[in-house]
Order: structure tokens, then C-alpha cells, then sequence
């Protein structure tokens, strides 16, 4: 019943008819149309998206992109080569062939080895203070590349944190959704499209004159939302959210995976002109059996181990990007909490590291292959092109076609840059 | 009789200078900020004589029949105070609201949900001139009271809504239903507080442990509770800042450690059972607590930015070590911090003075003495301050819980210190205050401001600013209004109210306290829920128990009196002639009985998700 009422074709229109004047569907498609003017005529700032894949835990950078063998840091993986500059783990083998998409940063320092801080800090850039909510780099991005029509949050979070948009409000919350058979619950009206349109319509009348008697902003604000989630119901674009339609060898390729349907649902998404979607992927909090954890094997029996749920998802992602000519306009990046210790500890794992590990990122207006940034042979120092979370935030912003030097103003006033405090706040050249 | 402690640890030989510096650094902090926190003499004697007054007070009450709390008090002073400050800074004054509007406020303010059906008709139909004084009185002595403060506390003390979750190593039932108790109770606010410092035992059987338990890490970690404690009880936040030019930082690193260190004798104790299938579970936590003369180390040692370790013994904010409050030592002014600058006793142990007593001395009772006390500065201020923000969408300073910190003054600081005082001296009396603000004219203004610099006004209490429902006013409101537990299409409530507050906790941006003005937080996620979701459905369908079914069960009744139930029991007000033209044409459109359930289920739908509704306004 519940999806039925939006998938029937007759009952679609005629909800359509009742639910949404013109002014709803017309500047979505009208944006649509000229995403794909801007794209030939090659002035592509607006329709830039961005995909963050977060691993929720701290993932061990030093296993995956930064190997040292050799090393008694080392731990038990190979290195293999790939197509692009860098060596990485020889468990992903899929990503080896889609190196020279993306790059890797081996000297990245986010300075905080808490959970809560270090996913505060690698979403906003700043350290969390008392004073002031910073936005989450997804609310940014939906601020500037979303449009205000759209009919789809710009803000997207498969099952990642969901981090706050801060300051710049509930508008540009997280809107959390998930790959599967119910993606967004409650999504329609149980009673169907005409008590629904008539409800809507007696609604409108009561809020409008609530609103006008100017009680301040939060009858506004309470409308500004209300009219997102209609205009979301009645959605032409709602298909996006279907990953089921797509070709099933499709599917297969990135996956049997949470994970890997939600990077694929993301790719849809990115199709649609979503500005901004965060696919969160959890559990790399290894503090102990890290190998087992990472690979599998080791007489541990892990069932699922991360490494070649990663290699799928993430390569496929790429792939597919690439083919569908939507990479260009997409920055995709792959990060996490923080790293981990070089030092493996007693329990077989490692615990957390801020301040010498690796992120991954291309897309957009990145080139692709390049490894950035060295640390020593334990994989302890930074030896060579230190990155700054300023650094990675304004390759990222500049990737998207915002302007790394910006500002926004928090609510008392004062200006918050977009790359924080960290570092330079310069964009890593060599990656343009 | 002061010696230095005998124990070598780096940087301790230059610990004087440091701590010198530290010291002085106070004193110019309490200088710039606290100016006037103090009640000087005059203030003094005042106090006592409202003392006096009071205890007249409490006999007379004796022999009335109402409760010491809601007795008459002078406190006219609060309208003239905020009448002379309007009047100076010329801003625009609201409107008075409306009778309709202030039991809907009223209500949810104090007791959690909109009023029923008829409790509005009842108090839109008392004309007495002190009627909004009786309602006032008659919510606080609701049972629902208590209630619904126990939910705001709760979530207060157990943050990042953990307070509606499921963890097993925390107890916010048993926090709620202890909290319920003592608001109802009117216990006095300091003997409220004191307990929450003090109290031992297990989590089941003593509540107030659950404070500390919820925000104790790894048995004896008790940082957040200190940063917690200081927060909620004295509206001063002491946890490290990240901010690396305050010229107070170190300050704030040695305050933060004197006062952490109170919790040395601490600990919490996870007892645990094996479940049938193996599994090890919790079974309780235990709050424990040794003598001080049991504990070995009798301060502790923290770390410096610059790479020094430091020892401090348990010492309040305004630098009394623990032999100075056992001596009996009142609080510091500024000046006498100053004049202590030249010794430091954060790190003389004063050993002959610990062994005077015989009397165990147990730390977290003197912390809770000095938190308490009369002549703390902040902590009749700081409960003040939070019902205010409670009651008017913002406190006296822009965080409410964040005197101090060298940016903002309260904006109005004489009658802050007045009800502060007057708080003190009817003896911690919450209801009482709650009664002087929800009956002064601040809290009886519109929502709709007056002239222009409406956000300069804020702060000011010109007009009343619109609150978002919390997910339980709102939960509660929706069963008030709907009566949908009482249908059979609900079995078991308690659990149907736990996951709504649940799914609206995880669909909310963030979980983050609000401590400044008011704003909508709603998403679309949530705006969904409240459109299509089962819970929601159902509360608006007819059926058997319902609001609903009762209205259409009443044949006296026309459609046009049911849609005035509707709204009346909804928004506190009938439809006005728009609205009731739009219901006019629905109903006309209606062919069967059947149509006639279904128009009103919409309209009960469509004023459920409007502002008006949703917002306490």
C-alpha cells in the first residue's frame, strides 16, 4: 500500500495534479535542463556534487594506503602495485585498477584522536567549541552547488554520522535515508492521494494565516521545512531513491553490501543533482584483531570483513562514475575519524592516530593518480608535504567550484572561514 | 603549620610562580565579571530580613489551606524592574496575550502538554481578575508537574539523548522517577542539588546517583561530571577550552582540576550477571565513595600546555582548598583572592587540621556544602537564570549556562540578583519562583513583537518568544489532544511514547542542549512522521476511545460544534471565518456519515501539523 499509491501511473498524476502547483516540479526540471547547458557549455559550478565516504571508527590508514613493509609496524599485509603513482593494499585489488582516478594524501594531521572530536573536526574543519555549532561540510556544499527548488534535500547521509548543518539551519540538515526496500519511511500518505491533497489544502490555509500574524522566524522556519517535505512527496526525482531499478549485473558489481548499495544509491543521486550525499560505513574501530578484522581468515572466522566490502563498493562507484561521464563533476572522498596507531598493540590491533594518516580523494576538477605528502618508514612522522585539515578542506571546496577563501558569518557576527583554522587554508596545487 | 607537600614531581619547584600567576589571573576574571554577583552588606541585612518575613510567612500559611508556595509574596518589583528597563532602552512592549493563549502556554510550560478540551473551557469561562494566578498555581500543584520537570532534568543531566535510549550502562528511568518525586515534593532546590553530588548507592535504589553514574567514564574518569555539574548547577562552564588566546586558560585548567579533584574518593562499580545464553550483562552500577582520610592520594596531578604537571588539592572555584571550606571559611571576594595570590594553599596539605575530627570526612558532601552555600555567588543565580530560560525562550545572558565567560553581562543583572536573593531567602523554594515568573508581565506578553530591532530585543523580554515542543510535550499533547491511547489500536503506551521519542531523537540535526534563543528544529524527516506515520494516522482516525469517536458519538452535537471542539481542544481557539469557510465546503462535499468521520479526521490532521500547533507560542 505504502509505496503503491506513488508508483501507479493514473493515481500518480492525479496526486500530482492536487499536490503540486506548477511551481513546485517546473524549477527542478527547468535546473535539470540547464545542469545540462552548463555541462556543454562547460560553466559547471552549480551542478558540482560531492560523495564523502566515511568510515565511521577510525579506519588504519597504514593497512590500506600507506603500507610499510619492512617495518615491525608494518602488520601482515602486501603491498600491490596499482594504476596509479601509489602502492596500496594488495586486499583491494579492484581499487588497484582505479588508482589513477584518485589520489592519495599520505601526510594528512586532523590533530584530535576522540571519536566525537575527530568526526567534528574532518566534517567542519574546526575543533568543537562551546560558543558556536560549525556546519558539516555537507551543509556547506548544499548551501552553495544545491538549489533552493529542489525538490530533493541537498544534504544526503547514508548511514553516515549526520553531522549538525550548525548555523546555517535545519534547512540544510542531514536527511537521512538508507538503500534498501523503504529508503525514506513515511514518505506517502496511508490515506491516499485526495484526503491527503484535501488535508494539505485546509493545512495551508490555517498555517499561512498563523505565519502571517508574524509570531517570528520559527513559524517560518516550521513552513520553509513542511514545504521541502511536500514538494519531496510529490517528487518526479523519487525513482533516484530506487536502487532496485537499476540493471541487476549493475547492482552485482558494487556488491552484497550495505555499504555497496548505498554508494550505488549515491551514484543515482549524484544523477539527480543532489549536491552533497555522506555514505557512512562503520565498524573500523579496531582496537584488537585487526587483520582478521580488515581481511578475514586467521582462523577468526570474521564474516564480514571491511577490506573487500571496500575494494567492492568503492571501485565499483568510480567505475561507474567514470563510465556515465559524472565523475568530472563529482569529488568523491574517502575518510574517516582519524588513522590508527603505527604501533600495533598486545590485543593484535591499533588504537587511534590523528596525526599521520591517509585520505583519499578525486573527481571534480582533480586530476587523478597522484600520491601527496610521506610518512617515515615506521609511518609514525610526516616527512615530506604535511596536509592540514584547511588543506584537504580547500582541495575539496575548490574541486566543487566554492571558493576555498570564503566565509560565512555565525550567528553573532562573526566570520567563519569555510576551511577553518587549521593550516595555510590553501588548496594542494599539485592535485589541479 | 603550612608545609610544602612531600613529594618531588616535575615542574613542582615552579609550581609558586605559576600558580602566583594562576591565582592573580582569578582575581582579575571575578574583578571584570562577577562585579555585583555578590550580595554586599545592604544585600546582607536585606536578606535576612526577607528571612524573617518568610518565617512569619510559613506561620500564617499554616493555618490557610493552600501550600506555603503559592502563598502571596511582594514581588512587584519584577514588573517595575522590567517596566524601568523597558522604558530606558525604548523598546516596543507586546501586547498581552490572549486568556486562550496563556493556558496552552502555561501548560506546556509547566506541566509538559496542552490543556484538554475542558480545562480551556473552564478557564476561558473564569472571569475572576486573578484567574491566570490560579492556573498558575493549580499546574503547579499537578502531579504533571513534577513530571514533566523530571523530563527536562533528566535530559539535562544525560545528554546526547542518551536519556531515551537503550544503554545498559545507564539508568535515566530511575534519575526521571526520583527527579518526578522531589519536584513534586517542592523539595528545596539546594537540598535537590546536594544529593545529586552526594548521594552513594545503587542506581535502583538511590535515583540521584544516576547523575554521576550517567556521566562517570571507566569507573572513576569524572570529568564530564564536573564540566556537567558546573554547568547545570552554577551555569559556569569549566571544561577545557580549545580557545588558545584567553588570557584565563590556565586559570581555567587549574579550576577545573581543584574542583575534578573532589572525586578522588569516587568511584562507580558495574555488578554484573550471565544471562541464560551466556552473556554477561549488567545488573547494576553502584555509586561509592571512601573517607577522605582512606584516600592515598590527596589531590591530584594534571598536565599543563606547556608540558608541566601540577598538584592540586580539592579546591572550590574561588580557590578554598579543602582545609579552608572544613575551617569553615566563607566565599572569596575578589579582593581576598587577590590578597591570597601571595601564598598558594592549592597545594599545601594541611595534614594536622585533617586529623582534627573524628568525622569522616567525605569530599563530594563538601563539594555539595560549597555549591550550596548561601554565599556561592552562582547557584541561586544559575537555577534563576535556567527557569527564566525556561519559561521566556531565553535566559538573562545569550548561553544560558554560561555566566562568566567574559563576553556578555546578564541583560538585566539588578533583577536577576533580586530573584536570585529572594530565592535564597524563601529557602530554595522552586515553586514559588516558578509562580513569580509565569505571573509577571514578561511572561503574559503576545508572540507577535512590536516595532523594529525585534532580534536586538531579545534578552529584554519585550515579547515572548514561540518554542519549539520537545518531543515529549509533543508526544504528550498528540495522546491529550487525540486520546488515541485510549483506542485499542494502542497496546502498550509506555512503549509506543518510547519509540516515538526515540525516532524523533534520531531524526532530529542535532542532540545538542539548546542553551540560546529558540529555533525550529524540526526536518523533514520529522515533518513526515508527523504527516504519514502510523502513530500519527492513528491518532487522527475515528476509532472506539477516541477524541474523535466521542465527538462524533454526540449527536446533540452539529459538524460545525465538532470542528469548534477540534480546535478549541487544539489550538485553544474556535476557526476563524476563513478557516470556517474552508470546513464548510469539505463538509458540504460529504455524502454519508462515513465522509462526514473522514472530513473531520482531516481537519483534526491539518491542525495537528500547522505551527499553531506544533509551536508553544
Amino acid at each position: 500500500m505504502k509505496m503503491s499509491v506513488m508508483s501507479d501511473g493514473m493515481t500518480r498524476r492525479h496526486f500530482v495534479k492536487h499536490m503540486t502547483a506548477a511551481s513546485m516540479t517546473l524549477p527542478m526540471l527547468n535546473w535539470m535542463n540547464s545542469l545540462h547547458a552548463a555541462r556543454a557549455k562547460g560553466t559547471l559550478d552549480k551542478s558540482r556534487s560531492m560523495i564523502l565516504l566515511w568510515m565511521a571508527g577510525g579506519p588504519s590508514t597504514i593497512d590500506i594506503w600507506d603500507l610499510k613493509p619492512g617495518s615491525p609496524n608494518g602488520g601482515e599485509f602486501k603491498p600491490i602495485a596499482t594504476t596509479g603513482a601509489g602502492q596500496i593494499c594488495e586486499h583491494l585489488p579492484r581499487l588497484a585498477k582505479q588508482m589513477k582516478h584518485l589520489n592519495i594524501i599520505r601526510s594528512y594531521n586532523s590533530r584530535d584522536g576522540s571519536h566525537e572530536r575527530g568526526t567534528y573536526i574532518n566534517h567542519t574543519a574546526f575543533a568543537p567549541v562551546a560558543s558556536v555549532t560549525h556546519p558539516a561540510i555537507g551543509a556547506v556544499v548544499a548551501n552553495f552547488n544545491g538549489s533552493p527548488t529542489a525538490e530533493i534535500p541537498g544534504h544526503i547521509s547514508l548511514g553516515g554520522p549526520g553531522v549538525s548543518p550548525g548555523f546555517l539551519g535545519t534547512k540544510l540538515a542531514p536527511f537521512r535515508v538508507t538503500a534498501g526496500p523503504d529508503p525514506i519511511p513515511n514518505l506517502t500518505s496511508p490515506l491516499g492521494a485526495d484526503r491527503f491533497a484535501r488535508r494539505k489544502t485546509l493545512f495551508e490555509t490555517v498555517q499561512s494565516t498563523f505565519v502571517k500574524q508574524g509570531h517570528g522566524q520559527l513559524p517560518a522556519d516550521h513552513d520553509t521545512i513542511y514545504g521541502k517535505a511536500f514538494s519531496l512527496m510529490s517528487s518526479q526525482l523519487l525513482d533516484a531513491f530506487k536502487i532496485e531499478k537499476e540493471d541487476p549485473k549493475t547492482i552485482e558489481r558494487y556488491g552484497d553490501s550495505q555499504f555497496g548499495r548505498d554508494c550505488l544509491l549515491a551514484r543515482r543521486l549524484v544523477e539527480v543533482g543532489v549536491p552533497f550525499i555522506e555514505v557512512g560505513f562503520g565498524g573500523w574501530d579496531m582496537h584488537q584483531g585487526i587483520f582478521e578484522a580488515l581481511a578475514g581468515g586467521g582462523g577468526m572466522g570474521m564474516r564480514n570483513p571491511a577490506l573487500p566490502v571496500l575494494d567492492q563498493g568503492f571501485a565499483a562507484l568510480i567505475e561507474d562514475l567514470v563510465e556515465r561521464g559524472l565523475y568530472d563533476r563529482t569529488t568523491v572522498c574517502w575518510m574517516g575519524d582519524f588513522g590508527r596507531t603505527p604501533r600495533i598493540n598486545q590485543d593484535g590491533g591499533r588504537d587511534h592516530w590523528p596525526g599521520s594518516w591517509s585520505v583519499v580523494l578525486g573527481g571534480g576538477d582533480l586530476k587523478g593518480g597522484e600520491v601527496i605528502g610521506a610518512t617515515d618508514k615506521d609511518g609514525v612522522a610526516i616527512v615530506d608535504r604535511p596536509v592540514e585539515v584547511s588543506n584537504l578542506f580547500a582541495t575539496l571546496y575548490q574541486s566543487l567550484g566554492i571558493q576555498p577563501s570564503r566565509e560565512l558569518r555565525s550567528p553573532n557576527g562573526r566570520p567563519i572561514k569555510l576551511v577553518g583554522v587549521f593550516g595555510d587554508g590553501q588548496p594542494i596545487q599539485e592535485l589541479f | 603549620m603550612r608545609k610544602p607537600p612531600e613529594r618531588s614531581h616535575r615542574g613542582v619547584a615552579r609550581l609558586p610562580l605559576l600558580v602566583l600567576m594562576a591565582v592573580a589571573g582569578l582575581g582579575l576574571c571575578w574583578m571584570a565579571h562577577a562585579a555585583n554577583n555578590v550580595p554586599g552588606e545592604s544585600a546582607r541585612s536585606r536578606l535576612q530580613e526577607l528571612r524573617k518575613q518568610r518565617g512569619r510567612q510559613a506561620n500564617a500559611s499554616a493555618d490557610a489551606s493552600g501550600p506555603s508556595w503559592a502563598t502571596p509574596d511582594d514581588v512587584n518589583y519584577i514588573n517595575q524592574l522590567l517596566q524601568e528597563e523597558w522604558d530606558a532602552l525604548g523598546f516596543a512592549v507586546a501586547e498581552t496575550c490572549g486568556d486562550n493563549e496563556f493556558i496552552r502556554r502555561a501548560s506546556l510550560d509547566i506541566i509538559g502538554r496542552i490543556p484538554t478540551l475542558e480545562e480551556t473551557e473552564a478557564f476561558l469561562n473564569d472571569r475572576s481578575s486573578d484567574r491566570r494566578e490560579k492556573l498558575v498555581n493549580r499546574l503547579l500543584a499537578s502531579e504533571e508537574y513534577g513530571k514533566n520537570w523530571a523530563n527536562v532534568w533528566t535530559k539535562l543531566m544525560i545528554t546526547d539523548g542518551r536519556a531515551n535510549g537503550n544503554n545498559q550502562d545507564i539508568n535515566p528511568e530511575a534519575l526521571r522517577s526520583w527527579l518526578e518525586k522531589e519536584f513534586n515534593r517542592n523539595t528545596p532546590w539546594n537540598e535537590v542539588v546536594a544529593e545529586l553530588i552526594s548521594a552513594s548507592g545503587r542506581w535502583d535504589e538511590n535515583g540521584a546517583v544516576n547523575f554521576l553514574i550517567a556521566n562517570i567514564m571507566n569507573g572513576n574518569n569524572t570529568v564530564n561530571a564536573t564540566s556537567y555539574m558546573t554547568r547545570l548547577f552554577l551555569c559556569v562552564q569549566t571544561q577545557c577550552t580549545e580557545c588558545h588566546d584567553h588570557p584565563w586558560n590556565e586559570w581555567k585548567q587549574q579550576q577545573f582540576h581543584g574542583l575534578n579533584a573532589f572525586f578522588i574518593g569516587t568511584r562507580e562499580r558495574r555488578v554484573t550477571r550471565t544471562l541464560n545464553s551466556g552473556q554477561v550483562a549488567t545488573d547494576y552500577y553502584t555509586l561509592e565513595e571512601v573517607p577522605y582520610s582512606q584516600v592515598t592520594e590527596k589531590g591530584t596531578f594534571f598536565e599543563k600546555r606547556n608540558g608541566l604537571t601540577v598538584y592540586t588539592l580539592p579546591s572550590y572555584l574561588d580557590g578554598r582548598d579543602i582545609n579552608a571550606l572544613r575551617r569553615g571559611e566563607g566565599a572569596r571576594t575578589e579582593d581576598a583572592q587577590v590578597a591570597d595570590a601571595g601564598f598558594s594553599s592549592s597545594f599545601v596539605l594541611d595534614d594536622e587540621l585533617e586529623t582534627e575530627s573524628d568525622e569522616p570526612i567525605y569530599l563530594r558532601k563538601e563539594l555539595a556544602k560549597v555549591i550550596t552555600a548561601d554565599d556561592n555567588p552562582y547557584f541561586a543565580r544559575a537555577i534563576v537564570n535556567r527557569l527564566w530560560y525556561h519559561y521566556m525562550g531565553h535566559s538573562f545572558i545569550k548561553n544560558v549556562d554560561d555566566f562568566d565567560n567574559g563576553q556578555d553581562e546578564p541583560t538585566m543583572p539588578v533583577l536577576l540578583d533580586r530573584l536570585a536573593e529572594d530565592f535564597r531567602a524563601h529557602g530554595y523554594d522552586v515553586k514559588r519562583l516558578t509562580r513569580w515568573i509565569c505571573t509577571s508581565k514578561a511572561y503574559s506578553l503576545s508572540t507577535k513583537p512590536r516595532g523594529k530591532n525585534t532580534e536586538d530585543a531579545i534578552g529584554f523580554f519585550t515579547y515572548m518568544l514561540c518554542k519549539p515542543m520537545t518531543p515529549e510535550q509533543l508526544y504528550d499533547s498528540v495522546m491529550t489532544l487525540t486520546k488515541v491511547h485510549k483506542t485499542s489500536a494502542s497496546a502498550d503506551t509506555s512503549e509506543a511514547r518510547q519509540r516515538f521519542l526515540e525516532e524523533f531523537r534520531r531524526t532530529f540535526g542535532s542532540t545538542e542542549i539548546e542553551t540560546t534563543a529558540p529555533k525550529y528544529n524540526g526536518t523533514i524527516t520529522q515533518s513526515l512522521m508527523m504527516m504519514n506515520s502510523p502513530l500519527i494516522t492513528q491518532a487522527t482516525t475515528c476509532a472506539p476511545g477516541s477524541f474523535l469517536y466521542e465527538l462524533m458519538q454526540n449527536k446533540s452535537l452539529k459538524d460545525g460544534d465538532r470542528v469548534d471542539a477540534i480546535y478549541m481542544a487544539a489550538l485553544s481557539r474556535k476557526p476563524s471565518g476563513s478557516e470556517r469557510k474552508a470546513i464548510e465546503s469539505m463538509f458540504r462535499n460529504a455524502r454519508s456519515d462515513e465522509e462526514r468521520m473522514w472530513a473531520l479526521e482531516d481537519v483534526l490532521w491539518a491542525v495537528l501539523n500547522t505551527s499553531e500547533f506544533l509551536l508553544n507560542h
